[in-house]
């Protein structure tokens, strides 16, 4: 009888569970494919538009993957409006602990502040959550690049590659097997004891590939595709928003992985 | 003694062909005592746009880091940098908004607009917008900035001959000024680039 | 539960417990910029001008020689506007935006009335403390009308007005000159003189002459008008030799100058 407690979040059904959220997550799992890989120079984030017109105005409409500070740039799958909110609280969060404490705010803390955020939607208020799930993937001088999946629950993780919208369980597999990595262990306090032995360039052909699999067009082209990287440069944070052209030059470069186009 | 004369700043704006300049001293006192010889009062907003911030120096530090979070919002939920016709209005906006508890700051703000044209300007403590089209300037020498500027200034300076300008109108300024002084920063505005000097002057 | 990201509307008063203590321990506050000013209003035959100089003064020195102080207010209306330079302007913006509003609402164009009680109601709720010193003029679907409003919030219509440090120096001229259906060459000579009487009698008015010509229908913006104290050419130039100015060997950046992004601590 799931039906007389999925209508409210701030229950629990008896198995213990929050149908709400399940729910939200569910609409995420319909929504487009967000891809993300961390190197040991930066990380690549790539995503599947779902709405494509020729009417569309491509170069003004972004609708996946946004800037939240000058160290964090996130992929968004799921409700586009509440994505949008979620975003310019993130962008509020982020500049007030610059207002407070002179210094850009930690990736980590930034999404667990979203998190928490996400959290007092499935417990308080009655209010829905937010039927929305990040990548987010940024650079502080504490832990590096890092790469940060959270969901409508309010958890959040860190990961090597991740995968979130549609097809998500297909891309994870293909990540999980052609992922390059070696532990490394680092002495001393607040250093990051995992190495990847991605290459940037390593990266981006890793997302190209599982991208060709995962999204279900004929053929990938930059009118489907938003596409981000973070990398460093002159020991600064840089973020890279791809323009179309560019998404094209990706795409030739590695065209090598890309599953060709199946034949009518 | 003003509230405005505790700390000590000469700044000075110029608009030549196709750049401008700001120019500001170095010295942060506390009545008469000299307590740093390199405090900054000019402050970048994006590579384009500066803002000096003559007056009380708690005040200046403040302002900068509130320009600073409004500026990145307005970067990322517009994704442009923001120009400096319309800086200065949020500027004027901040200073307004505290109509009865003002900041004691009189912020000029010197940039190149998206066309590449010079763009001044300043205002009073309370955000009274001045947009001039020869020089801005401000703090405890701007008498003496004033005089100097006069007669110093004139249309479509390139940006060597604006920086000499700039430079000499400022040393000449706090060298009347016991409360400003002690050495000075000069950043020229150019669509090339920004080039910064810090210029030779007395220490006293 | 969501929280606050857009600042709130209307004045904060965050700072006002730091600056009395400071006035107490005997700091005096600084003077805002303040426009001395001459402005006139003057009805005519066929609607109504109004005039201004364009000085704005620190204390004793001329902050701007050539401001603005005829505010729009709506396509039909203006606004002169003597008193503390800051408030002027933005009472009139905000005044400006909620007439656009009104006309919006109502369909219809505004009228100098409601730009009038807007504003008077404004700066009485704020008993004089918000120094705005206003000529509204405008032409709306019931004739030209012209009204001047006082800081406190008081307000008179009348024919032709004068306000600001210059007022009587420009009354004078229109007292022995100013009838009614005059034709608009005469109101605005009558204007500029006006004007140019204020400027050359009063030390807080000066530099140029500003003209607004509003009729049915049709508003004309003169700004510098008349220019009666244009500097001479200077004689000789002051530039100097490139290289002059001796400076120091590039040092470390300064805050938020190591890169084209601002957001980077110090």
């Amino acid at each position: 009888m799931a039906r007389r407690y999925d209508s409210r979040t701030t229950i629990f059904s008896p198995e213990g569970r929050l149908y709400q959220v399940e729910y939200a997550m569910e609409a995420i799992s319909h929504a487009g494919t967000v891809i993300g890989v961390l190197s040991k120079d930066g990380i690549v984030l790539a995503a599947e538009r779902q709405a494509t017109s020729n009417l569309l105005e491509q170069s003004l409409d972004n609708e996946k993957i946004y800037e939240m500070n000058d160290n964090v740039v996130a992929g968004v799958a799921g409700h586009a409006a509440d994505a949008n909110t979620l975003i310019n609280q993130s962008r509020a969060i982020a500049q007030r602990y610059l207002l407070k404490y002179d210094s850009p705010m930690p990736v980590e803390q930034l999404v667990r502040r979203l998190c928490d955020m996400k959290q007092g939607y499935t417990q308080y208020g009655g209010l829905r959550p937010f039927g929305v799930s990040f990548l987010c993937a940024g650079w502080d001088s504490t832990f590096g690049f890092q790469l940060y999946q959270s969901d409508p629950a309010g958890n959040y993780s860190s990961w090597k590659a991740a995968c979130i919208g549609e097809n998500y369980s297909n891309a994870q597999s293909i990540l999980k097997q052609e992922y390059k990595d070696e532990e490394k262990e680092e002495a001393g306090p607040n250093v990051r004891t995992v190495g990847s032995q991605m290459t940037m360039d390593d990266a981006l052909k890793l997302t190209c590939q599982v991208l060709s699999k995962t999204i279900d067009t004929a053929k990938l082209s930059s009118k489907k595709l938003e596409f981000a990287t973070i990398t460093l440069k002159a020991g600064k944070p840089f973020i890279h928003v791809y323009t179309s052209t560019e998404i094209d030059e990706v795409l030739k470069k590695y065209e090598s992985v890309i599953k060709p186009a199946d034949s009518q | 003694m003003s509230i405005m004369q505790y700390n000590g700043s000469a700044i000075v704006a110029m608009a030549g062909k196709d750049c401008v300049a700001i120019a500001a001293d170095k010295r942060l006192g506390q009545r008469a005592l000299t307590v740093d010889t390199d405090f900054q009062k000019v402050f970048p907003i994006t590579d384009r746009t500066y803002v000096g911030l003559p007056g009380l120096a708690t005040d200046v530090k403040t302002l900068y880091d509130r320009f600073r979070m409004r500026v990145n919002l307005y970067k990322h939920r517009e994704e442009r940098t923001i120009e400096p016709k319309t800086f200065s209005h949020l500027v004027s906006h901040m200073l307004y908004e505290r109509r009865f508890g003002p900041y004691f700051v009189e912020p000029i703000i010197a940039g190149l607009d998206k066309n590449d044209k010079p763009y001044i300007c300043g205002m009073d403590l309370i955000g009274c917008l001045d947009f001039a089209k020869d020089f801005i300037v401000g703090g405890t020498a701007s008498d003496n900035l004033y005089g100097m500027c006069e007669s110093l200034w004139e249309p479509d300076l390139g940006p060597n001959d604006l920086f000499e300008t700039i430079s000499q109108a400022l040393l000449a300024a706090v060298d009347r000024d016991a409360l400003s002084g002690w050495g000075a920063v000069v950043h020229i505005i150019t669509p090339e680039g920004v080039i910064t000097r810090d210029i030779k002057g007395r220490m006293d | 539960m969501a929280p606050q990201i857009e600042p709130s509307a209307g004045f904060k008063f965050d700072n006002v417990k730091r600056n009395q203590l400071l006035g107490d321990k005997g700091y005096k506050l600084p003077t805002a910029t303040k426009t001395g000013t001459t402005i006139v209003g003057l009805i005519y035959k066929d609607g109504l001008v109004l005039g201004a100089d364009t000085r704005a003064t620190a204390g004793p020195i001329v902050a701007d020689k050539n401001c603005e102080k005829i505010h729009y207010l709506a396509p039909n209306m203006y606004c002169c506007g003597a008193g503390t330079a800051a408030d002027t302007e933005f009472t009139t913006n905000m005044i400006s935006s909620q007439l656009a509003l009104h006309s919006l609402n109502t369909g219809r164009e505004p009228r100098v009335v409601a730009a009038m009680t807007m504003l008077k109601q404004h700066l009485f709720k704020y008993h004089g403390h918000i120094g705005a010193a206003l000529v509204l003029g405008g032409y709306d679907s019931t004739g030209p009308h012209l009204f001047t409003v006082y800081p406190h919030g008081s307000t008179d219509k009348l024919p032709y007005v004068t306000m600001g440090s210059g007022s009587l120096a420009a009354m004078s001229v229109f007292e022995s000159r100013w009838q009614p259906g005059m034709s608009r060459e005469e109101a605005v000579e009558m204007v500029k003189d006006a004007i140019e009487a204020g400027i050359f009698n009063d030390l807080g008015s000066g530099s140029n002459v500003d003209v607004c010509v509003i009729t049915k229908g049709n508003v004309e913006y003169l700004r510098n008008y008349a220019r009666p104290n244009e500097r001479v050419e200077k004689e000789q130039s002051y530039r100097f030799r490139q290289g002059v100015t001796e400076f120091y060997a590039p040092r470390a950046a300064r805050r938020g100058q190591d890169t084209a992004e601002m957001d980077t601590s110090a």
